[in-house]
């Protein structure tokens, strides 16, 4: 009978010597490296530093200064128009106050100014209605009363519009959105996350919603009218998620958690990240499509070592098998050479010349 | 040990020399080179060799090979084991060793025993120091004869004829051994319990028999 080449020995023999002996690709794969602490600990890293891989460093985007926030002027301008008795260019000016965006960056005191202002204008232009309106505003969003100087009765229907939402029965609001997300109403925090369930007082309130990934979302509402809410957010950009991932580091919450890894694949604009950490130890951790899927840690300047041991957990490379390593054949000729040396020390005798001699 | 180490390495092979011992220590001469005759029995075999004035004999050493299992020591056994097998023989691929000797009696400290044994070592020694050079390397009896005959007439027959047993002075033999495998002298000595042994001596040299 001949030799069946599908015999299984025989097939995992040939498989293995063609395995052995078949060319490595030699396209690489782009990885970027985020590094974060200290960036001499990491050793060397040009971009073929690992091989198979591609790197490429980036680098975090700076932090915008903050730009004037426009509000200021505004109610600086209505005040002044309402101290020179002109209500209308008064209330034209704080008609341009966005208290949404102003209550979801948690402008309380901006929007408290604005409102008692409107109220004041409203009122000297005997506009009523208006007045009791802003002062129900107010009163809706809890708002402080400011320091300003307002006329008593402006004080008066402000103070009224406190009493009565004091006053009114509370009714529950159930918020929904990103699961997780932070929620604040009117400014402040609501001290639980979506989804959630707050109970609020009649009239207008402004909800937000900020989680790390997605863009900050607010909404103005009318209580009890509302009392289901759906709040959609989009995903953050690089800039935005940049931002969040600092914020995250800087609150020492974990850099490269499920949220953290999220923010890194964004902010990275990349499929792979790897992100390495500087310090007495280098730690490391790949992100793949936003996941992590690898950590490690190496001695310092083994940052390559770091990178491609990611490589390899994270299924990115192919792990040499024990096989495919050189030191494993240098050791195993050794390992032979010793057993065949012992083999031949213990069994071998040598054909001796005898001779018989006289003494 | 070293030796053979570095000739694993280097493929060679090694030199190994048996010495042979003719007596059961260094400083004694076999009995079987000092028997006494049965007739008259105060007379050493050897007085034979002495004639005119001159002690005049040859020394013949044979590697006698033996087939089949490693028998014992005793000459029963080393009959037996030649019995069975029928091939016990005188190994003579390279010759056969014998050396005349002839010195003047006065040389010869016939009656001290241990100067006769150094004597004989230095006669033989000063004569063909090498006695066999890569002998087999199965079972073999090492056997030495002294003898009135001459190396000549011992090697005119090309197929050496068995030694004359009347002719003989003295016989010792060793135990079976395997010469590779010994890293000591090799005693040869004679299998009896007295010194009146001329017929032990007729044995041995008869040994191991027509082929």
């Amino acid at each position: 009978m001949s030799m069946a080449i599908h015999d299984v020995p025989v097939r995992w023999l040939v498989f293995a010597l063609f395995a052995g002996c078949a060319a490595k690709p030699q396209h690489t794969i782009p990885i970027a490296l985020l590094v974060d602490g200290d960036r001499a600990s990491l050793g060397a890293l040009s971009a073929n530093a690992v091989s198979g891989l591609e790197l490429h460093e980036i680098e975090l985007p700076k932090p915008r200064p903050a730009a004037p926030d426009p509000s200021n002027a505004a109610i600086a301008q209505a005040r002044s128009h309402y101290a020179t008795g002109d209500f209308d260019a008064c209330r034209a000016v704080l008609a341009n106050v966005d208290h949404v965006r102003l209550l979801a960056a948690r402008e309380r005191g901006l929007v408290a100014r604005a409102l008692v202002l409107d109220t004041a204008c409203a009122w000297g232009g005997l506009d009523k209605s208006a007045a009791h309106a802003s002062a129900a505003q107010l009163a809706s969003f809890s708002l402080a009363m400011p320091e300003l100087a307002v006329s008593p009765d402006v004080e008066r229907v402000i103070g009224q519009a406190v009493a009565t939402a004091g006053k009114a029965p509370r009714s529950p609001l159930f918020v929904r959105g990103v699961v997780g997300a932070r929620l604040l109403i009117d400014g402040v925090e609501a001290g639980c996350t979506l989804p959630c369930t707050i109970d609020v007082t009649p009239g207008d309130h402004v909800i937000a919603v900020e989680a790390d990934g997605y863009e900050p979302t607010a909404q103005r509402l009318r209580a009890p009218d509302a009392h289901d809410v759906t709040i959609k957010q989009q995903p953050a950009n690089p800039d935005l998620a940049a931002r969040q991932w600092r914020a995250r580091v800087g609150r020492g919450q974990p850099s490269t958690d499920a949220i953290g890894a999220a923010l890194v694949g964004k902010l990275a604009k990349q499929r792979r990240v790897a992100y390495l950490h500087g310090d007495q130890r280098l730690t490391g951790a790949l992100v793949v499509d936003g996941k992590l899927v690898a950590t490690a840690n190496r001695p310092p300047h083994e940052g390559d070592a770091l990178v491609r041991e990611l490589a390899y957990d994270g299924g990115i490379l192919h792990r040499p098998a024990l096989w495919e390593k050189p030191w494993f054949w240098i050791g195993a000729t050794a390992a032979t050479i010793v057993i065949a040396g012992a083999v031949v020390w213990l069994v071998y005798e040598p054909d001796k010349h005898t001779r018989v001699v006289v003494p | 040990m070293t030796k053979y180490v570095l000739c694993v390495l280097f493929a060679c092979t090694p030199r190994h020399d048996v010495e042979l011992q003719f007596g059961p220590d260094a400083e004694s001469l076999t009995i079987g080179f000092r028997c006494y005759r049965d007739s008259p029995p105060d007379e050493l075999m050897f007085q034979r060799a002495v004639a005119l004035g001159l002690v005049r004999f040859a020394v013949v050493i044979d590697v006698i090979t033996i087939d089949g299992p490693f028998p014992g020591c005793r000459g029963e056994d080393l009959v037996k084991a030649c019995r069975d097998t029928g091939n016990c023989k005188v190994y003579t691929d390279k010759g056969r060793y014998c050396v005349d000797i002839s010195v003047p009696l006065g040389d010869v400290p016939l009656g001290d025993p241990g100067a006769t044994l150094e004597w004989l070592n230095n006669s033989l020694r000063e004569r063909a120091p090498i006695i066999a050079d890569d002998p087999p390397d199965g079972p073999v009896v090492v056997r030495a004869i002294a003898t009135q005959e001459t190396c000549t007439e011992i090697m005119s027959s090309p197929s050496f004829p068995l030694l004359s047993i009347d002719a003989a002075l003295g016989c010792a033999y060793s135990c079976p051994t395997r010469l590779d495998d010994i890293d000591v002298p090799l005693v040869l000595s004679l299998d009896t319990l007295t010194d009146h042994c001329e017929q032990m001596v007729r044995q041995c040299a008869a040994f191991p028999g027509a082929p």
